[in-house]
């Protein structure tokens, strides 16, 4: 306090060089003491742009980690959950937490010579999962592949046609793999987000800090952020929901696809497989042998995407055999007659010829055509 | 699909036999039709109508072997041809399969041949595709006085407008551009 001298009339000469409240420093002190608070309240203004249900209460601040709620802690948070649902769409929304069931691990099948990129998968998950429409987040991206290569660099994810499939390209969704080795779970700094007994990766949107790690890290480019409030119509909220999958979020978490686990842990099917116009989407439980993503991992030729990078994905993509199953000369020429007509029957690829005909000749044995005669 | 399928004849609805029964309609190859003139039949190597229907009862489908089997059992029908595919399709490789990924279970159902093709032009018709990606579509869509839209959330679009209507009574920059 001795350093602090009250105001008693013309300043004597300083001595020993301390300090000195003179009506200089005293203006100078003052005038900086007001542009700080001046710069305080400007560092603070947008928080009077938030609304009343944007700040967290007592409660959310102090919910617990997902994995370290007890029943009752998780059945009060879902019951915050719903009141605010509640405010927020006027919709009372069917909220719980489902658990994983028994002897399940999810795996996805794609079949690319079926996928025609018509997009319903796309806005059928935005539709299911309480996706913001503006900001817009899509958890689906479907990629128009040229022929001859699986190099996603050389996609395009804006295509525009009057109507598909285009003759040159081929069409591959990429969405989340749901990796037996997920890079973003590693990385999370503060485990919000992490792989579940049966195989999916989810998050807990109130955990995670939005420091989007996670979504640097992922190779497939699955994560999602909400970087402004999400904004979702109150006609267009799916009262379906659970904790981990498609409840709303809020601005600044990161949201990605959860192969709509409140759908599939109950035994359905995802948005995206039952709104397939081709069938292209196979998903199932790879722990039952006989299920058709196990027949498919079985029977067809799959492959993984960049599977050079270590993520072991639980999403496969595959193609199908399309080629005419007859070596009767005179067949072969009107389905050759016919392919370059109307395409090929199922849609994808007209004018792709299969092997060549001298090569099928030189590979069959004599016995196939003596046996069919 | 009904089965056997119903028709509609100046509102009532009509059994096949209604008419096949009565009129003869064994046109012969190249014939114009004077009914089913709706049905273009675009099904590759297979482009006669008694190929599949049976000839004497119109509301039941044939077999190579002359056997019949009713609308409900077609893809015992296209296996005749379709072998592989009929392959895949009992195992659930090929096809769609709704209400549940549980195998066996009662919800589940898999759609039939001709849920999604039509057998007359089994083929797709080429689709209509939906609406692409929009990523830097970050608030309302407000129409601009320039034309086209305007994103008041976009710090794109927001930097592009130049001055942010928030910043024009900041108390610091006082509308000046940041």
């Amino acid at each position: 306090m001795k350093d602090i001298r009250i105001w008693d009339g013309p300043s004597k000469p300083a001595s020993g060089g301390e300090p000195e409240l003179t009506r200089r420093s005293f203006l100078r002190t003052g005038a900086a003491a007001v542009g700080g608070m001046a710069a305080l309240a400007a560092a603070l203004s947008p928080l009077r742009e938030l609304a009343s249900d944007d700040i967290p209460n007592f409660d959310q601040f102090l919910q617990k980690h997902y994995k370290e709620m007890t029943a009752a802690e998780m059945e009060q948070a879902l019951e915050r959950i719903r009141k605010k649902v509640e405010d927020r769409y006027a919709v009372r929304p069917h909220l719980r937490d489902v658990k994983p069931m028994e002897g399940v691990e999810f795996v996805y099948a794609l079949n690319l010579s079926r996928c025609i990129g018509c997009r319903k998968c796309v806005h059928a998950c935005v539709a299911e999962n309480n996706q913001s429409r503006s900001p817009e987040i899509q958890y689906i991206r479907v990629i128009e592949m040229p022929r001859g290569t699986l190099d996603v660099e050389k996609g395009n994810h804006h295509y525009d046609r009057p109507t598909v499939p285009d003759a040159d390209h081929f069409y591959m969704p990429v969405q989340c793999h749901q990796c037996a080795n997920p890079p973003c779970v590693k990385v999370c700094p503060v485990e919000a987000t992490w792989q579940e007994p049966d195989g999916i990766t989810v998050i807990d949107y109130d955990w995670c800090i939005g420091c989007r790690y996670c979504e640097a890290a992922c190779p497939y480019w699955a994560r999602r952020f909400n970087f402004a409030k999400p904004n979702l119509p109150k006609d267009q909220l799916n009262p379906n929901m659970s904790y981990l999958s498609n409840r709303p979020r809020e601005k600044g978490v990161m949201e990605k696809c959860h192969f709509c686990l409140h759908r599939t842990r109950e035994g359905r099917m995802p948005a995206c497989v039952e709104i397939c116009p081709t069938g292209a989407r196979k998903f199932g439980n790879v722990l039952d042998p006989k299920s058709e993503v196990s027949e498919i991992l079985k029977t067809k030729r799959v492959f993984v995407l960049k599977e050079e990078v270590g993520t072991l994905p639980r999403f496969f993509y595959y193609f199908d055999e399309r080629y005419p199953n007859t070596l009767d000369p005179e067949a072969l020429a009107i389905a050759d007659r016919l392919r370059a007509e109307e395409g090929d029957a199922y849609g994808c690829l007209p004018g792709a010829s299969g092997p060549r005909k001298d090569f099928v000749a030189a590979s069959t044995p004599e016995w196939w055509n003596g046996a069919r005669a | 699909m009904a089965d056997p399928p119903h028709i509609t004849i100046d509102g009532v609805p009509q059994n096949c036999n209604g008419c096949h029964q009565i009129f003869h309609s064994n046109s012969p190859a190249g014939a114009t039709l004077n009914y089913h003139q709706e049905i273009r039949l675009q099904h590759g190597l297979n482009n006669r109508c008694v190929n599949c229907h049976d000839s004497q009862n119109r509301e039941r489908l044939t077999l190579r072997d002359g056997a019949t089997v009713s609308f409900a059992e077609t893809p015992q029908l296209c296996a005749q041809c379709h072998g592989t595919v009929f392959r895949d399709w009992e195992r659930g490789t090929h096809g769609k399969t709704l209400g549940s990924w549980i195998t066996n279970s009662d919800a589940q159902r898999r759609l039939s041949c001709t849920e999604c093709h039509n057998p007359h032009a089994p083929r797709y018709e080429p689709y209509k595709l939906l609406s692409g990606p929009n990523t830097l579509r970050m608030g309302e869509q407000v129409a601009s006085p320039t034309g086209g839209v305007r994103d008041e959330q976009s710090p794109l679009q927001r930097w592009l407008r130049g001055i942010d209507p928030k910043q024009r009574d900041h108390p610091i920059t006082n509308g000046a551009r940041p």
